[in-house]
């Protein structure tokens, strides 16, 4: 069976060879929707997901001519999708660092909000809380939390004083306490798991 | 850093989407390493469980369009029409891809000035464009727009089907959207033109500014005003002008699906763009029912299911068939009386 399927690949991929853009476009109907599953389960995104499968299929094209008519064209997609995968899933990582340790510095307060489970949804309420913040308060946020600009910097570019800065950080910072408090959905159900589990392991 | 084995468990409940902070961050490290023969290990047996010849999502759809819709296709293949390719691809994507943009940077002074590009804006999508003017706009489903790769004198634009634009005010260039029974001559303004290829009517709404509708032969017919709908009707080869909300005419692109009491006939023809299937109605009388409604986000059934409640219909769905090629047809919806 395996090898059945390999060369109805390798007979797509010497067309391909040939600048035929049929056989491209078969190529891209038989894995595009599995590459975009396999790369929205790392990076969580659609739309990178869609980036991921664009990057893929472009170098395909750009390299038809040197393919591999002979060997498993599924292995040499798989190749090119890891390394674009690793590459986006870290970048997109550096970039949302700032999240994670807003969630830690959240969750290390006196009366702790816990954020083990369901991390994903706590990061996309997080997006979402920041969002809905008046527009100046989320302003300075950002710049301190996302950018990481001193205060002094924050105060001089928006010219207001330092204190007005460091007010709105504070406020932002309860407001967000506040939010995932109340706002959580399921909030009561999650804390009770959480609290059972956390039971059990005692 | 020295190499952790890779946990599996947690890359699973990674990959499907129920993942603990912890399972997150070690995820993370594994991923940071700089070569991980684990994680290679697992993700490649993911991707092997993975089947392959999966109907495309909209997004992938709309991607395939634009791969396909180049005008250098049945050139032969030199290096240069893979530039080409890819010039016509950094035109037409909103992606911004590094390669590409390169490409198109270094060959664009050598691009002739009546190279078009197209989008295709498939059924059941909507496709936000902007143009190389900078003019934006959005084009519905079942709908394609052709625009020159550079702009010369005019900047003249061909649509089928329907879009909505928002034109960049340039003093001396007029802005020209031509459809097979008009055209629309601007300066700088926003607009919706519906003219597709299995309609009997070409409609044009404005929203803001001034428009010059012209005829086939180019001669001036009528200088619209904000809120105005100048309809030509193909059959009989009438204009009416009237009084209209533009909201209503362009909130397709908010994602809102609006009926205006049009009969079921037109209504089918909308949903069957909007959701990519096809209709069947099998009673006459039944296509001149009005309906009146508004949907945001709804699902198709659930939009039939409230046009059964007010009209005497009934609807039942045909299985898609698989095509030869392993795609699928498309689907396929009964209305009957009741």
């Amino acid at each position: 069976m395996k090898t059945f399927i390999r060369d109805i690949d390798s007979e797509l991929l010497l067309s391909l060879q040939k600048g035929d853009h049929s056989a491209f476009e078969k190529l891209f109907l038989k894995y595009g929707q599995k590459l975009f599953v396999f790369a929205v389960s790392y990076l969580k995104q659609e739309s990178e997901a869609e980036e991921i499968v664009q990057e893929v299929f472009m170098k395909v094209w750009k390299n038809r001519e040197r393919l591999k008519t002979d060997t498993s064209f599924q292995s040499y997609l798989f190749t090119i999708a890891y390394n674009s995968i690793k590459k986006s899933f870290n970048r997109k990582a550096q970039v949302d660092q700032f999240k994670e340790e807003l969630i830690d510095q959240l969750d290390s307060g006196r009366d702790p909000i816990d954020f083990e489970n369901n991390y994903q949804l706590v990061i996309q309420r997080l997006d979402q809380f920041i969002a809905e913040m008046p527009e100046r308060r989320k302003n300075v946020f950002v710049q301190r939390k996302k950018h990481g600009k001193s205060l002094v910097e924050i105060a001089n570019e928006l010219g207001i004083s330092v204190k007005t800065v460091e007010n709105q950080i504070t406020e932002a910072m309860k407001y967000l306490k506040r939010r995932f408090a109340e706002d959580f959905p399921g909030g009561l159900l999650f804390f009770s798991l959480f609290l059972r589990s956390r039971i059990h392991k005692l | 850093m020295s190499e952790k084995p890779i946990d599996k468990e947690r890359l699973g409940r990674f990959v499907r989407g129920s993942y603990s902070r912890t399972d997150y961050k070690h995820v993370k490290e594994q991923f940071q390493l700089e070569e991980d023969a684990d994680l290679h290990g697992e993700m490649q047996a993911h991707w092997e469980s993975l089947p392959a010849n999966q109907p495309l999502g909209a997004g992938l759809q709309v991607m395939l369009e634009r791969f396909k819709s180049t005008p250098l296709k049945k050139k032969e293949s030199t290096g240069r029409s893979i530039f080409k390719y890819y010039q016509r691809v950094a035109a037409v994507l909103f992606i911004p891809f590094l390669l590409a943009a390169a490409l198109w940077m270094l060959h664009a002074p050598k691009i002739a000035t009546d190279v078009m590009a197209t989008i295709h804006s498939p059924a059941g999508s909507r496709t936000e464009f902007v143009l190389p003017d900078g003019s934006t706009g959005w084009l519905n489903g079942g709908s394609k727009l052709s625009y020159p790769v550079v702009f010369s004198e005019n900047r003249d634009v061909v649509l089928e089907g329907e879009a909505y634009f928002e034109v960049v005010h340039q003093a001396n260039q007029t802005f020209r959207v031509k459809t097979k029974a008009l055209t629309v001559q601007v300066l700088g303004t926003s607009f919706n033109v519906a003219a597709y290829a299995d309609e009997t009517a070409v409609n044009v709404v404005l929203q803001q500014g001034k428009v010059q509708i012209l005829d086939r032969n180019d001669q001036l017919t009528y200088t619209m005003k904000p809120d105005e709908k100048f309809e030509l009707d193909l059959l009989g080869n009438k204009a009416t002008v009237s009084q209209v909300d533009a909201s209503v005419h362009t909130s397709w692109t908010k994602g809102l699906l609006r009926f205006d009491g049009e009969p079921l006939s037109e209504v089918v023809k909308k949903l069957a763009r909007w959701y990519n299937v096809d209709f069947e109605i099998r009673d006459e009388q039944l296509q001149a029912y009005n309906f009146r409604a508004t949907f945001k986000d709804e699902q198709l059934d659930e939009i039939l299911r409230m046009i059964s409640l007010t009209t005497p219909m009934k609807y039942r769905m045909e299985e898609r068939k698989l095509n030869k090629d392993g795609t699928y047809m498309k689907k396929k919806i009964i209305i009957e009386r009741r």
